[in-house]
Parts: structure tokens; C-alpha cells; sequence
């Protein structure tokens, strides 16, 4: 595909929607994937507020729904990008990697495993590397 | 596409002070935007402009949004917007505000939007 990258355009998608609280996870989801298919470039995701929870291994999606945390490892795989979760978002609502359970003396890290923490740095960094930052929120 | 090392962003801020977390998530990434070097433009509208309001008196638990909010200058973060049918819709004018704002048309939003790179509403 290395031909065509003169003609890709690329994303970064910013997610603060819950994936519990309406549709706006699933428009992402989908978003991503047809992005991918058209054979354009998700440069990252960044999950802010709310949307950190997409990022909860601990999370117990019901049988009949989507299982996000699932969903975007595969998704990350397969477009090579990386999940960003906002470190100051993440710590307050309990969606911890091993490092900050060990460092808050708490009993379980939450972070799933294609996830990272990062901070806003992160945010702003790739959108001076993508054409467009798309948000979804609630 | 190569990576740029500046661009413009502008911040739509549309949500009451304490209704919600989101004014206060919106204000740390505008912040941080400007702290990475970036010029940075925002527009109060709608509820928005509620965040503007002087004689604020949040709880103790909460953070005056209008405090943080009064040292944006100090940021270089300009131009700043209010939209003018958004304040009167709500009977404020520019008087009630705690920072000196620009007021613009809801006609030419379209037109302010084109003229930056990075538009960000959360």
C-alpha cells in the first residue's frame, strides 16, 4: 500500500462519549472500521472523560452487546494504531494500569491490555500529524 | 502528511459551568493546547456562555470555572468569542461577562470555523 500514501488521509479519533451511556461508541467503532477499509490511516485514538472506560477490562459487556475493549484491540491490530487513555481522566474513575494500582496501593489494575495511559500531549501531538481530529461525544 | 509544528485551533465551549464535568474537561484541553505552543481561539455559545457569568458562587466542592476562565489571556489564547444570539437568548449582554469578549454572529460561525485547522467541541 506504500504507493498510495500520497492520497491517504489521516485521523485521530477523540472519544469522550461512555461506551455505556448511548450510541456514540458504536458510531466510532464503525467509523474507524470504514476508515480502515477505505484504506485511509487512523494515526491513534485518544479517549478522554468519560470515554476512558472504554478501556475498563474490568467491564462486563452483556451478552447481546458489543464487548469494546475487545472490539478496539482488534481493531488497533489490525490498523496499527495505538488506543491513548487520558492518564488525569482515567485515574478518576478507576481505570488503572499496573503501575498507578501499585503506585495508589490499589487492590486490581483495570487497564485493558492494547490500551495505554497517556496525556493530553499525546492528543495534541497527533493532530498536528493527521488532516482531521474527529470527536465523539455524547 | 507531514507533521506540522503549529496549527490553529479553534474551542467550541457550549456547556454550562457545573451542569456537567465537561466545561472543566474542555478548559484542561485548551490549556494544554496552549501550553504545547499552539495558537488558540474560543467560542462561548450556547449554555456556554452560562460559564462566563460574573458573581459566581460554586460549592466547595467545585472549581469557579469564571476564575479560570478570567485568566485566559493570560494564556495568549485569543481571539475570544461570545455568541451574540446565545447571550441574548439569555438576556446577558457583554456586561455580565468576566472577560472581555468579541461578539460574533451565529452567521459567520461557519466562516471563523474554516479559518482554522483543528476545530474541537467535546
Amino acid at each position: 500500500m506504500k504507493h498510495q500514501t500520497d492520497h491517504q488521509s489521516s485521523f485521530v479519533l477523540l472519544i469522550t462519549a461512555s461506551p455505556s451511556a448511548c450510541s456514540t461508541s458504536h458510531c466510532a467503532l464503525r467509523f474507524a472500521r470504514a476508515v480502515l477499509n477505505k484504506g485511509d490511516k487512523i494515526h491513534s485514538v485518544f479517549f478522554y472523560a468519560e470515554g476512558v472506560q472504554h478501556g475498563n477490562a474490568l467491564a462486563i459487556a452483556p451478552e447481546d452487546t458489543l464487548n469494546y475493549v475487545k472490539q478496539w484491540a482488534e481493531l488497533s491490530g489490525q490498523g496499527q494504531f495505538p488506543l491513548h487513555v487520558c492518564i488525569a481522566s482515567a485515574l478518576k474513575r478507576g481505570v488503572l494500569d499496573d503501575n498507578e494500582a501499585t503506585r495508589y496501593d490499589k487492590p486490581a489494575a483495570s487497564l485493558a491490555p492494547a490500551f495505554r495511559l497517556s496525556g493530553l500531549g499525546q492528543l495534541i501531538e497527533a493532530q498536528l500529524h493527521t488532516d482531521r481530529c474527529i470527536t465523539f461525544k455524547e | 502528511m507531514p507533521a506540522a509544528t503549529h496549527k490553529r485551533f479553534l474551542f467550541l465551549l457550549r456547556d454550562a459551568p457545573y451542569a456537567s464535568h465537561t466545561a472543566q474537561d474542555s478548559l484542561a484541553m485548551l490549556l494544554a493546547t496552549a501550553a504545547f505552543n499552539q495558537q488558540v481561539g474560543v467560542v462561548f455559545i450556547d449554555e456556554g456562555v452560562w460559564q462566563l457569568k460574573k458573581g459566581q458562587k460554586p460549592s466547595a466542592q467545585q472549581t469557579n470555572i469564571s476564575a479560570q476562565l478570567a485568566a485566559l489571556p493570560l494564556y495568549d489564547i485569543n481571539p475570544i468569542y461570545v455568541v451574540r444570539e446565545s447571550l441574548a437568548e439569555r438576556q446577558l449582554t457583554l456586561d455580565d461577562l468576566v472577560l472581555d469578549c468579541e461578539q460574533l454572529d451565529l452567521a459567520n460561525l461557519n466562516n471563523l470555523m474554516t479559518d482554522y485547522d483543528c476545530v474541537v467541541g467535546i
